[in-house]
């Protein structure tokens, strides 16, 4: 799961309440709509091999 | 006559009334404001108001997917001071939010102050004490400050909308406190709303509407119906308004007309069809409102039309009722956050609360 940071407690509880309390979840900085496209993409970038690796785990 | 066997916890507290309220603050179970302690004998009385059995879940609240059962509405309605006889309209207030196309997921967990604002319809105004009148939307007696508390208490505890932990509203709002009134049927000039939606004249119904705030809007000068929807219109179209964030054919907003508003644009032959398409072409705003980095935003999810911006897709959208005190010159809009629409349920107090009915209306399923 995809979230920025602020939003962090919340992708838990959902989490949790879905029936994944261990599901992997990938904080991003907040906030990032506001952000020009260039630095979105150089976060995307930097966090891309992160992400990958939390697809992969078991949950 | 206890209705059944209640699950809930059973805590010691002290009998202070000061000592409670620091409890109930220290636990998180409240909203700072003084509460009633939910005795068994106090919930065993609330349920008494519903023939359904304390372990029947009325919904299931978001985001925390808690089980709204009528017990632990009980509980919470005894905590706001509800009577036991506003019981059946909390049930159908919290059956209401739950509905899907409500979005409570999206409403307790935004970043905006969105609230439920509730509107009651039909005999159960008068035998509950529903001010539909003056100041109808605070300060204005029992019944509207404790429905609409206990279904925000039923949020928290229930749906786990805590503020920052879960709930992101940065500002919240007072109405998060509590948020419900009557409409004024007997001083509206139009039929009921909950008759427009399908409901009989004779039926009690709550209503969950989506409110950013209470938005007022002052008029002295216009001298007819179409001047005064002007003002109206042009009262409701601003930029900042967090309906113009999401899809425009997404989510309704609910302005509410002081009785002499309503008569003044009635009394020029226009019925609330009209007055919703006046609003629904009058709203759209110049795109030169915007700054100019923002039209390309605007254009690239779909929201430009012509040179405007419409701020709704459908008349319906807009939904039209009538409260307040005859005073005048005051409307009152509340700005939706887009991502709900408004569900309507019908409660009994005579038969008592066994289950809300709904009408059929646009939208379903497309709130997310």
């Amino acid at each position: 799961m995809l979230v920025t940071a602020v939003f962090e407690n919340l992708g838990r509880t959902a989490a949790l309440a879905q029936g994944y309390p261990a599901l992997p979840l990938l904080a991003l900085p907040h906030p990032m709509e506001s952000r020009p496209e260039a630095e979105v993409r150089a976060i995307a970038r930097q966090r891309f091999d992160e992400l990958i690796g939390l697809i992969a785990e078991e949950v | 006559m206890a209705r059944g066997t209640l699950v809930s916890e059973l805590r010691t507290v002290p009998e202070d009334a000061a000592a409670v309220l620091d409890l109930v603050e220290t636990q998180g179970w409240g909203d700072g404001f003084p509460v009633i302690p939910p005795t068994e004998e106090r919930v065993q009385a609330m349920l008494e108001a519903t023939p359904l059995p304390p372990s029947h879940v009325v919904g299931v609240v978001e985001p925390r997917r808690g089980e709204a059962t009528v017990e632990k509405i009980a509980v919470n309605a005894v905590l706001a001071g509800c009577k036991p006889e506003y019981f059946p309209a909390v049930l159908a207030a919290v059956e209401a939010v739950c509905e899907p196309r409500f979005n409570l997921y999206a409403l307790n967990t935004t970043t905006c102050c969105a609230t439920p604002a509730l509107m009651l319809n039909g005999p159960a105004r008068q035998r509950l004490g529903i001010e539909c009148g003056y100041s109808c939307l605070g300060q204005s007696g029992r019944a509207n400050a404790t429905i609409g508390r206990a279904l925000r208490l039923v949020m928290r505890n229930v749906g786990g909308a805590i503020p920052g932990a879960v709930s992101k509203s940065v500002f919240g709002q007072p109405g998060r406190v509590s948020l419900c009134f009557g409409e004024w049927e007997e001083r509206s000039p139009w039929p009921p709303f909950h008759v427009r939606r399908g409901f009989g004249p004779t039926d009690s119904v709550v209503t969950a509407a989506c409110a950013t705030g209470t938005q007022d809007i002052a008029d002295i000068w216009a001298e007819t119906g179409e001047e005064l929807i002007w003002v109206l219109a042009h009262s409701i179209d601003w930029i900042g308004n967090n309906k113009v964030l999401v899809k425009q054919e997404q989510g309704d907003m609910l302005l509410l007309l002081c009785p002499d508003f309503a008569h003044k644009i009635a009394r020029d032959g226009i019925d609330v069809p009209r007055m919703q398409r006046m609003l629904l072409e009058w709203t759209r705003a110049p795109i030169e409102r915007w700054h100019r980095a923002h039209w390309r935003k605007l254009e690239q999810r779909g929201y430009v039309e012509g040179n405007t911006v419409p701020l709704a897709r459908d008349p319906g959208q807009f939904l039209i009722a009538v409260a307040g005190g005859e005073s005048g010159h005051h409307a009152l809009y509340f700005c939706t956050f887009g991502l709900t629409w408004s569900v309507s349920k019908r409660f009994a107090l005579d038969e008592a609360y066994a289950g809300g009915e709904s009408c059929e209306l646009p939208g379903a399923g497309s709130a997310r």
